[in-house]
């Protein structure tokens, strides 16, 4: 892709994803859904995912699965707020570009 | 490599984080690869590229091997101790440094776009989009374009100063330093502002600029983690001001530190040779007397079989039959003794010492790897 992703992108694109899912997911899924929408490496996302863990943006817990446990990456109230704050900026800005690609004026 | 290579490798280069951050990786990658079920065993292998990159990355993370020049590192710059790193090194080694890169930028207050301008570019244009060199300039005026925008902007400053609280000051602060090199009073009157939304639009410009560096951690620019990739991640930011600068720091303190880790390293292995040349001395003479011993044991086992047997024969053929079977009986016993001691040499020479020099070496390219991790 022609543009990059920031971490900060990146870090509200996890929330985002990890959002959805009220129960919780998990890493590899994690990975799968965010490759829907842009391209990132296999290595990516771990360090992402302990960042927010460690930030407490995400909780952590373990879910016996096919006998083994699997971890499970759920949203905190914290990372609910981040990721608003996220979405308003994201609004911000890329209505701005739009608005400046589109050729308008901007306020 | 299969999939539990991988992890052991990963382990093995995971060996200095500390316990807790190595187990979690480990049980993530572990997972990740369960859950992805063997059928995309082989592509994540491939996507993930190697162990050490994977390391590095959970290293970089952590704020391990800062400035150590590994490229990784700074692309996921996020947490406060990393930033600080980070400082540190702009605030030492910008002002000798500035000099040669601004060479492309001649004015001293200008340095600082000049600079960052020129990386962009080149990341630009090395970076399978050569026709956007000519956008570049957009992309780093839109750089300041943000932080004149935000400066416009007191509301969105003040949020964005709020979320990021968790990576605080010490960013601004290093690249404030970087601006005292006569950069400050051009950057004010060329974008017109008050010091005051200078700071703070410059510590915007420094979250946009983390920013960019970042994405190249996921982009295909990671061919050269270690040396060219600490380089190639800077330039492709047009996250101009920190990116250049930054560079810098890391460029020189790892050149630095290899030159400085090879003497130390060579000083270290003189002063140990005592101890190290006596203990490899002693390991190969053990092995070397053991296998002595053994071969001289099976040969006089060999002797005294065959004498014995010799003997016996003589003694039957001298009429006292009892005798000689007996001394012929135990002759051949030992001479079977020999023979199994000669399939046990066979065997040790076969097995044995392929297998202690597998070791050595594994434990030889255990220690260099970790060492070029660290380098």
């Amino acid at each position: 892709m022609v543009f990059n992703t920031g971490a900060a992108l990146l870090d509200a694109i996890v929330l985002a994803v990890v959002c959805k899912e009220e129960e919780g997911t998990y890493g590899y899924k994690i990975t799968q859904d965010v490759r829907k929408a842009i391209e990132v490496s296999e290595s990516t996302l771990y360090p992402v995912l302990r960042r927010l863990q460690k930030d407490g943006c995400l909780e952590v817990y373990d879910v016996e699965c096919g006998g083994r446990n699997r971890r499970y990456y759920k949203i905190t109230a914290q990372g609910h707020a981040q990721l608003n704050l996220y979405r308003s900026e994201w609004v911000n800005y890329s209505s701005k570009i739009t608005m400046l690609f589109s050729g308008g004026e901007l306020a | 490599m299969s999939r539990d290579d991988f992890i052991r490798q990963l382990e093995m280069l995971l060996e200095d984080v500390p316990q807790e951050e190595k187990q979690e990786a480990l049980s993530y990658y572990q997972s990740y690869f369960e859950d992805a079920g063997t059928e995309n065993e082989e592509r994540i292998l491939r996507e993930l590229e190697s162990p050490q990159k994977v390391a590095a990355t959970i290293k970089a993370d952590l704020g391990m091997g800062a400035g150590s020049g590994m490229g990784e590192y700074t692309e996921h710059g996020f947490t406060d101790s990393r930033f600080q790193d980070r400082q540190e090194i702009n605030i030492r080694r910008a002002p000798s440094q500035e000099q040669p890169d601004s060479a492309a930028a001649d004015a001293d207050g200008r340095a600082y776009y000049g600079e960052g301008g020129s990386n962009g570019r080149n990341a630009y244009g090395t970076e399978k989009t050569p026709n956007y060199q000519d956008g570049f300039e957009n992309g780093s005026s839109h750089d300041f374009g943000n932080r004149h925008e935000n400066g416009e902007s007191p509301n969105y400053q003040n949020t964005y100063e709020e979320s990021r609280s968790s990576y605080p000051n010490g960013y601004g602060n290093g690249e404030n330093a970087d601006y005292k090199d006569g950069s400050h009073d051009s950057y004010r009157s060329s974008y017109g502002e008050g010091s005051a939304s200078y700071d703070e639009t410059h510590r915007n410009g420094s979250g946009a600029s983390y920013e960019e560096p970042y994405r190249s951690g996921s982009g295909a620019s990671y061919e050269e983690p270690y040396r060219e990739g600490s380089h190639s991640s800077y330039q492709s930011g047009n996250g101009a001001s920190y990116g250049s600068s930054h560079r810098n720091g890391s460029e020189s303190t790892y050149s630095g530190n290899q030159a400085m880790k090879v003497v130390l390293l060579i000083a270290i292995a003189v002063l140990t040779s005592p101890v190290w040349l006596s203990l490899v001395g002693g390991v190969f003479g053990t092995v070397f007397a053991i296998a002595v011993a053994a071969v001289c044991i099976t040969v006089s086992f060999f002797m005294v079989g065959g004498v014995l047997f010799g003997v016996g024969i003589g003694q039957m053929a001298a009429g006292s039959l009892g005798v000689g079977f007996a001394l012929s009986g135990v002759g051949m016993l030992i001479l079977a003794l020999a023979v199994l001691c000669t399939l046990f040499c066979i065997w040790v020479c076969s097995k044995l010492i392929p297998w202690l020099c597998r070791a050595v070496k594994g434990l030889w390219r255990g220690f260099f790897s970790r060492k070029e991790q660290r380098i």
